[in-house]
Parts: structure tokens; C-alpha cells; sequence
């Protein structure tokens, strides 16, 4: 997204978030705008943080609405989008610990040596330009396994830090940079794989 | 795509269309936990508020009994 356009959204983000911080008790036009803004990948998040197809669409929904009774507290010491991004993960992990519990699948705690070789800066990729790709990156990640896919969806899909995974899973540092590092080296192994 | 450790930067952009019942359906949720909200305040505040009235009026029992008792004993004389 060029940065004008980022910011007027940026703007219109704000604006919304105050009308609906100032809305009266059962008015939620302004909030369901915020909704409609972010429905899209908030959904896909939780679809391919969870990989549950039947309730995927209930924990976006719930999402929001844990969204709706909180934005009073919101202060916008932050992006309301990030806001959001924090509600959703903290949200979905709980669903996957719940499943956990059932599974008895975890996140588990690898023992991983700090190694600087695994600090790594952005860079730009080719974007993803048509349906079809989208459609192999959800395949791909639906075939990563849950120790992978969390991370990697919350670095390079909703922009989190290293420390912010590590403290969401509660795993060390170095465990994180270890399986990003393996998640992302698996994900371009498998999407270059055909289909 | 030529380092291995970049950020797959394409996930940025996965997005999955909402179905057309997504706005109405998180619209009902709310509705439903704020009038859940409402019941619980309400479960909450009616006994409050009869024990209040309770004690009030038990607080002025002593009160009436003896201005009748007055009245009465006005009435024998």
C-alpha cells in the first residue's frame, strides 16, 4: 500500500475509533465500520493460526466483539489494528490451548542455542498477486506444523516481534528465532513444491 | 526469496473473504452479551435494592409502632 494511502487510512482508522470509543451504550455503526476494515484478515489469521475450519469464523467473531466491549479502554498508545492483532492471537491461543488439553498437541519448549546468525532485517518479496497464490500460501500453512505456523503467522503475517511471540508462547527467545528460521526455510520449501 | 531467513513478506496480504452474514452475526453477538450483561446487573441489583427498602422500612417500624401507640393511648384517655 503506497504510504498516502496508508495514512488517510491510517486517519479514517482513528476517526473511527474515536466516534466509536464515544458512541452511546447500543449504537455500533462506527465500530462496525472497524469491522469491516479489518473482517478480512482478522479471519485469515484465525483461520491459519488455528487451522480450524469449523470454528474459525466464531473466533473472528469473537474477536471483534471482545474488540467492542474494550475499545473504551483502548488509548491508542498504539495502532487500533495492532490492538486488535494482540486481542486475536491471545484469543486463538487460548482456543488452541483449550484443544491442546484434548490433543494433547503443545507448543512445547525446545532448548535452542542463541545464535545472531538468526537476527535477520525485512526484505521485499513479490507480493502475492492473484487469488491462486493465496489460496497455495493457505495449503502451505495449513501444512506447517502448529510449532511453526504459530510463529510464523504472528512475524510475517501480523507483524509481531520476536519478544512478543516469545512472551504469547512462552518459550525462549532463542526458541522462536529457531523455528521462524525453520518455519520460513519449510513454508518456501513447500510452496515451491507442486501442489 | 534468495535469503533464507527473510520474512515471507506475501503473508502480509492473505486475506479470506467474509460471508455476507459475518457484520450481522457479530452485531447479534454483541447484543446478546450486553443484555446478558443487563440480566446479571439486574440479578445483581433487585436484591440490593429489596433488602435496602427491607431495612428502611424496618429502621421506621419503631418509629410508626409508637406514634400509634400514642395515638391509641390518646384516644383511651
Amino acid at each position: 500500500m503506497p504510504p498516502s494511502f496508508k495514512n488517510e487510512s491510517d486517519d479514517l482508522e482513528a476517526q473511527l475509533v474515536r466516534s466509536a470509543q464515544q458512541s452511546p451504550e447500543g449504537d455500533s455503526r462506527a465500530f462496525e465500520q472497524l469491522v469491516q476494515l479489518h473482517q478480512k484478515r482478522v479471519l485469515a489469521n484465525c483461520r491459519y493460526l488455528t487451522r480450524d475450519e469449523t470454528n474459525f469464523e466464531d473466533l473472528a467473531q469473537d474477536v471483534f466483539v471482545k474488540a467492542y466491549f474494550g475499545i473504551r479502554k483502548f488509548e491508542g498508545q498504539s495502532t487500533f489494528g495492532h490492538w486488535l492483532r494482540r486481542i486475536k492471537v491471545n484469543h486463538c491461543l487460548n482456543h488452541l490451548k483449550q484443544r491442546e488439553r484434548k490433543t494433547a498437541i503443545g507448543f512445547g519448549e525446545e532448548i535452542l542455542p542463541e545464535d545472531d546468525r538468526l537476527r535477520v532485517e525485512p526484505t521485499v518479496e513479490k507480493s502475492l498477486e492473484d487469488s491462486s497464490q493465496r489460496q497455495r500460501v493457505g495449503e502451505v500453512l495449513k501444512a506447517l506444523p502448529l510449532t511453526l505456523r504459530v510463529p510464523l503467522v504472528m512475524t510475517d503475517m501480523d507483524d509481531f516481534s520476536y519478544d512478543e511471540v516469545a512472551s504469547a508462547l512462552g518459550i525462549s527467545l532463542s526458541a522462536v528465532k529457531m523455528r521462524i528460521k525453520r518455519a520460513r526455510e519449510e513454508f518456501r520449501r513447500l510452496y515451491q513444491e507442486p501442489a | 526469496m534468495n535469503d533464507p531467513n527473510s520474512p515471507v513478506t506475501g503473508l502480509r496480504e492473505v486475506e479470506l473473504d467474509a460471508s455476507p452474514e459475518f457484520l450481522r452475526l457479530v452485531r447479534n453477538k454483541i447484543d446478546r452479551r450486553r443484555t446478558s450483561g443487563q440480566m446479571v446487573s439486574f440479578g445483581w441489583d433487585v436484591p440490593k435494592t429489596l433488602m435496602r427498602e427491607f431495612f428502611g422500612l424496618l429502621s421506621q417500624l419503631p418509629a410508626l409502632l409508637g406514634s400509634s401507640e400514642g395515638k391509641r393511648n390518646g384516644n383511651q384517655r
